[in-house]
């Protein structure tokens, strides 16, 4: 890449990188906002988090350019690209947070559960003095994998216009120019790892010591 | 002295319907030790996990202080009573001096006071707070954490005080000062205590009374000297078996074993 390219399109690349950074924070505060709870409330009534578990799994398991795709034609959705693809985003977000806040609230060692009621703390007091503290480095993970992988998942949000680095990806395969390609998916490498990179450094303070 | 707690023709049924403990009725002394005793299944933590409504019974009633603890939110009902259990029991993320004063913070007790009354009860059970308090559980010795269970136990002053084996996971050693340190405890504060343990010594060293259990019913409430001198063949049977060093709580008699005993056990 010369100076001359990075002249070029060099707001332009940072413009996107703000844009791909927008969708992605948007998408993990409304996926963390829906699956923290939801996994507590799994752990409360267990017997619903297999079905859950499975929805979530199968939000999954659908090709990224078809949901976008699905969503394309829907009222007021549709309108703006941007509301697609962070809607898309945030399922797929939901299902590492959702299954990694369930997890680490039943990972809990029974034990100090058990000495939680028989001291009298309330439910309220269990979840936020002792479950969610307990279950934090895994949430964290889970979050953490939400986060690389929204990352990624956001450069097709191109497809349908929502903008992002995905975009200069798109016209660099489109014209055959690589510089245009690198231009959009090195700062969407970068992006993940400086996500992943600081996620984790969160991640381990909060590991309780044991 | 009246009965700090009583259960009245208790009954307890597993989830599966099968009966845990079988029509107990038994008055416990205020301020004073009682002891459970019983082989592991007998019922004796269950009995004891009815008092704080951790069990609730299927059929009969227990009283604490007077009052039906069904009539009683359980959360009030917990935060009066102390509880120790096994080793395990302390919050991993909690600094000792947290896991002390747990109770007072979950009433809302000012922070400062709450902290030096956990200090003043680390001392009194041992611990240095300025080498301890600020410590996580798991830089502690088995030995030190039952001791910041105790005094997490006596943090909110209870009258009451359930303790569940709570020295069953320690070295003899270990477990012989720990009794000491309870002995001593307990005759500076008064308190009344449930002790369920399968060690005969533990509870003639520290209790009044000792209650022995068997597959869910009551076999004998006596003092330590009728105890030891009581005729009951379940009793006799316990007290043999705990002196032969069989494993009681395994249950089952060692057949290598099962002649030496009779022998031994005649008078």
């Amino acid at each position: 890449m010369t100076p001359g390219f990075l002249h070029q399109y060099g707001s332009q690349i940072a413009t996107l990188t703000l844009e791909h950074l927008w969708l992605t924070a948007a998408a993990m505060f409304l996926a963390t906002a829906v699956a923290v709870p939801a996994g507590i409330a799994l752990t409360r009534a267990p017997r619903f988090a297999p079905p859950v578990l499975a929805v979530a799994n199968i939000l999954q398991t659908i090709p990224s350019l078809a949901m976008f795709g699905f969503l394309l034609p829907l009222p007021w959705l549709g309108e703006r690209a941007a509301r697609i693809a962070i809607l898309a985003l945030t399922a797929y977000a939901l299902l590492p947070i959702l299954r990694n806040t369930w997890a680490g609230i039943r990972n809990i060692d029974p034990a100090v559960v058990e000495v939680a009621h028989a001291l009298g703390l309330t439910g309220r007091q269990r979840l936020f003095k002792v479950e969610l503290p307990l279950a934090a480095p895994l949430i964290l993970a889970g979050l953490r994998t939400a986060t690389v992988t929204c990352v990624g998942i956001a450069t097709i949000a191109a497809a349908v216009g929502a903008g992002g680095l995905g975009e200069l990806i798109f016209r660099g395969v489109a014209s055959v120019d690589n510089r245009l390609v690198l231009a959009g998916a090195i700062p969407a490498a970068l992006l993940a790892l400086a996500a992943d990179l600081l996620l984790g450094f969160v991640e381990r303070r909060l590991r309780t010591p044991r | 002295m009246p009965a700090a707690v009583e259960f009245r023709d208790l009954s307890v049924r597993s989830p599966d319907g099968r009966l845990i403990l079988d029509g107990i009725s038994l008055p416990v002394e205020a301020g004073a030790t009682t002891a459970i005793l019983g082989r592991s299944g007998s019922g004796k933590t269950t009995l004891l996990r009815t008092v704080n409504r951790m069990a609730e019974p299927s059929a009969g009633q227990v009283l604490v202080h007077g009052r039906d603890v069904q009539t009683v939110d359980p959360v009030d009902l917990r935060r009066g009573i102390g509880y120790v259990i096994q080793e395990t029991g302390l919050f991993p993320h909690f600094t000792v001096e947290r896991n002390v004063a747990i109770v007072p913070e979950i009433q809302d007790c000012p922070r400062a006071q709450r902290l030096a009354h956990a200090r003043e009860l680390l001392s009194a059970t041992g611990l240095e707070p300025a080498a301890f308090a600020q410590r996580y559980p798991h830089q502690l010795s088995g030995g030190q954490r039952q001791r910041v269970g105790l005094a997490r136990a006596l943090a909110a002053d209870p009258d009451l005080l359930l303790m569940d084996e709570p020295f069953g996971a320690l070295d003899p050693i270990t477990r012989a000062e720990m009794q000491d340190l309870l002995r001593g405890l307990l005759s500076r504060f008064k308190k009344t205590v449930l002790l369920v343990t399968h060690d005969l010594d533990e509870a003639l060293f520290l209790a009044g009374r000792i209650v022995l259990l068997s597959a869910g019913s009551l076999v004998a409430s006596l003092t330590p000297s009728e105890f030891l001198a009581s005729p009951h063949p379940e009793v006799q049977s316990y007290i043999r078996a705990f002196h032969r060093g069989e494993r009681v709580t395994a249950g089952a008699p060692n057949p290598q074993e099962a002649g030496a005993t009779q022998e031994a056990g005649a008078p």
